[in-house]
């Protein structure tokens, strides 16, 4: 039985390209389409940075970093594996350093936080998105 | 002659029922069809929406039978807080619907008053079909039954198609104010769509919508739209979007196109038909979205 766990995953407009294709290097198909929704400052955008909220398999979160935030709101972070993660990519033939890896997982928030409680800690907001008719 | 004895017994029975039904107008519908089921033996369900062989799709997340936690349908869905990858569509039409990337698939739950549904975050869930051919009709009714977590943001709940594309259809909260429900049409020239005013978030609603291409002004385009099973007052943008069938296109759920609008909604179910139903049928559909939600109509 499939024991997925949950993340909320906020990674910045710079690193997002490398951080979707990381995580379907890494997830396959199940990694793939992650970060497709923009946030930034005000709900005009543009986008500074893009979450994924939802349940994921624990090999991949045992690869990612963990910020858990106490009754304070202080945050411990416990750190991931970029050394694994890189590894894996360059398994399937992406092109990925150790240190760039840790760069994406030192510039991104990955909580356990309800996705709106997330957005809203770090001042951001979904940004709107008009309705062509 | 004995066939004519037991219609006669048959008809008896079904007048004791009548005298126990008729309490209200719209149970009437249901008496219809109780009606027709009584002679039949069975018990009404959306299946009976299809047994003309008509297109559509039924999902409905109170039968665990048809969730699955991967979109390849190989890990069953057994409790609350698991991720759905799959549902089927209980139409036999097999117009099922996935989700492959694991952080947008919406997780089942269960509400205080024990009722099964699908939690979408609003941020990135969604699910889609394979392409469903409705190219045969120009008759579309959907109803589906949905708590509005949020009246923030328009909101995708059902579309036919990315996007307003040519016999393409959307049912959304947020169209032209936010919290309203809207339903985009699109037959062959622009798109016309209609609103109805907003409801406040959070609040549970049964949206019934009944849509004909070949109408020429908006009210014969869409004769119906109710929700709650009562029809507002409505906005109307444009009147006729043109005539031709449906198109083939995926169905999205949660999400225009997977991309954008995305719903932060309870969903406890949808019925999609590719065909015209009438009030007395439209009843027992509505009454069965909203026994799954808990809503009394």
């Amino acid at each position: 039985m499939n024991e997925s766990t949950y993340r909320c995953m906020i990674v910045p407009d710079a690193q997002v390209v490398f951080a979707r294709m990381l995580a379907e290097a890494i997830g396959g198909l199940s990694g793939a389409g992650m970060w497709t929704a923009p946030l930034a400052p005000t709900a005009d955008g543009p986008a500074t940075h893009w979450i994924s909220a939802g349940m994921i398999s624990p090999q991949f979160a045992r690869l990612l970093p963990l910020t858990v935030l106490d009754a304070d709101g202080v945050p411990t972070t416990t750190p991931g594996n970029a050394a694994l993660a890189a590894r894996l990519a360059l398994a399937t033939g992406m092109d990925a350093t150790t240190d760039q890896v840790q760069a994406l997982f030192d510039s991104s928030d990955v909580t356990e936080q309800d996705p709106h409680d997330a957005v809203a800690r770090l001042g951001l907001t979904l940004v709107a998105q008009t309705i062509e008719i | 002659m004995r066939w004519a004895a037991a219609l006669k017994r048959r008809f008896a029975a079904l007048r004791l029922t009548e005298r126990i039904h008729r309490r209200t107008n719209f149970q009437r519908g249901l008496l219809y069809i109780g009606a027709r089921r009584a002679l039949m033996g069975g018990k009404w369900t959306p299946l009976d929406y299809f047994r003309r062989g008509e297109q559509g799709a039924w999902y409905d997340p109170s039968d665990l039978s048809t969730l699955f936690q991967d979109a390849a349908g190989t890990i069953p869905v057994t409790a609350v807080e698991q991720p759905v990858g799959l549902m089927l569509d209980k139409s036999g039409r097999g117009n099922h619907a996935r989700q492959t990337t694991t952080t947008s698939r919406p997780t089942l739950r269960q509400d205080a008053n024990g009722k099964y549904y699908l939690y979408t975050d609003g941020i990135d869930d969604f699910m889609v079909t394979n392409s469903i051919d409705f190219t045969a009709t120009d008759k579309m009714t959907v109803i589906c039954g949905v708590r509005k977590l949020s009246n923030a943001g328009t909101q995708m709940l059902a579309e036919l198609s990315t996007g307003p594309d040519i016999g393409s259809f959307s049912v959304l909260s947020g169209l032209q104010v936010l919290g309203d429900y809207g339903v985009i049409r699109r037959a062959s020239a622009t798109a016309a769509n209609t609103a109805v005013p907003v409801f406040s978030a959070p609040g549970t609603q049964i949206i019934s919508i009944g849509l004909n291409l070949s109408g020429t002004t908006a009210l014969t385009e869409l004769p119906t739209f109710n929700v709650n099973r009562v029809a507002p007052e409505r906005i109307e943008t444009g009147a006729d979007s043109g005539t031709g069938n449906f198109g083939s296109y995926p169905l999205y759920l949660f999400r225009r196109a997977g991309t954008s609008l995305p719903a932060n909604v309870y969903f406890y179910g949808l019925i999609v038909r590719g065909a015209e139903t009438q009030d007395a049928l439209l009843n027992p559909g509505q009454m069965f979205i909203a026994g799954k939600t808990g809503v009394v109509l």
